[in-house]
C-alpha cells in the first residue's frame, strides 16, 4: 500500500501463495541436485570406462532413487518427532 | 494446488524459467568438476593428453545419460510422494 509515496508498491498477485509456492519449487530442485549427485556417486565407478550406463548402473540408478525419497520420508517423519529421551 | 491467477502464473512462470538457468549452471559445474577430478591426474603438461580427453568426454556423456535416467525416475517418485 503505498501512502503520500511510502512502501512498495502493491503487487497485482497473492505475494505469500505465490512465495510459498517459490518455496516448494526451491526445495524440490535441490531434491533432485542432491539425489543427482549422490546416486551418480554410488551407481557409477570412477574409471568411466565406456559412455553409456550399462544394465547394473541403470538399475542401481533406479533403486537409489527409490530409496532416497523412501529415506526422505522417514526421515521426515523422525523429525517431526522431535528428539527422543535424553541426549 | 489451489487455483492460481493469471498474473501468479507468469510470476511462477518467470520464477521457474530463472530456476532452471540456475539448474543448468549447478549440473554444468557439478559435471565439470566431478569428470576432471576423476579424469585429469597429471599435472606434468599444460594440454591434455589423449587419454584424459577420452575419459572427458565418456564421463560426460554417461553424467548426461544417467541424469536423464535420473530425471525421469525423480519425477515419477516425487508425483507418487504428492498423493496423500
Amino acid at each position: 500500500m503505498s501512502f503520500l509515496g511510502i512502501g512498495r508498491p502493491q503487487l497485482d498477485y497473492d505475494e505469500n501463495k505465490v512465495n510459498s509456492m517459490k518455496g516448494e519449487m526451491l526445495m524440490i530442485q535441490q531434491m533432485k541436485e542432491r539425489a543427482s549427485d549422490l546416486c551418480f556417486d554410488k551407481c557409477v565407478p570412477t574409471h568411466y570406462s565406456d559412455a553409456d550406463l550399462n544394465k547394473g548402473e541403470s538399475n542401481c540408478v533406479d533403486r537409489c532413487i527409490g530409496k532416497f525419497f523412501h529415506s526422505i520420508k522417514l526421515i521426515g517423519m523422525e523429525m517431526q518427532k522431535g528428539p527422543q529421551g535424553p541426549a | 494446488m489451489d487455483n492460481i491467477t493469471q498474473k501468479e502464473a507468469k510470476e511462477l512462470e518467470r520464477i521457474n524459467v530463472d530456476m532452471t538457468m540456475r539448474t543448468i549452471a549447478n549440473t554444468y559445474m557439478s559435471m565439470v568438476s566431478r569428470c576432471f577430478s576423476n579424469c585429469v591426474n597429471d599435472m606434468t603438461s599444460k594440454s591434455l593428453s589423449g587419454k584424459e580427453e577420452g575419459c572427458l568426454k565418456r564421463c560426460a556423456e554417461k553424467f548426461m545419460k544417467y541424469q536423464q535416467r535420473m530425471d525421469q525416475r525423480f519425477t515419477e517418485e516425487s508425483a507418487a510422494l504428492s498423493q496423500p
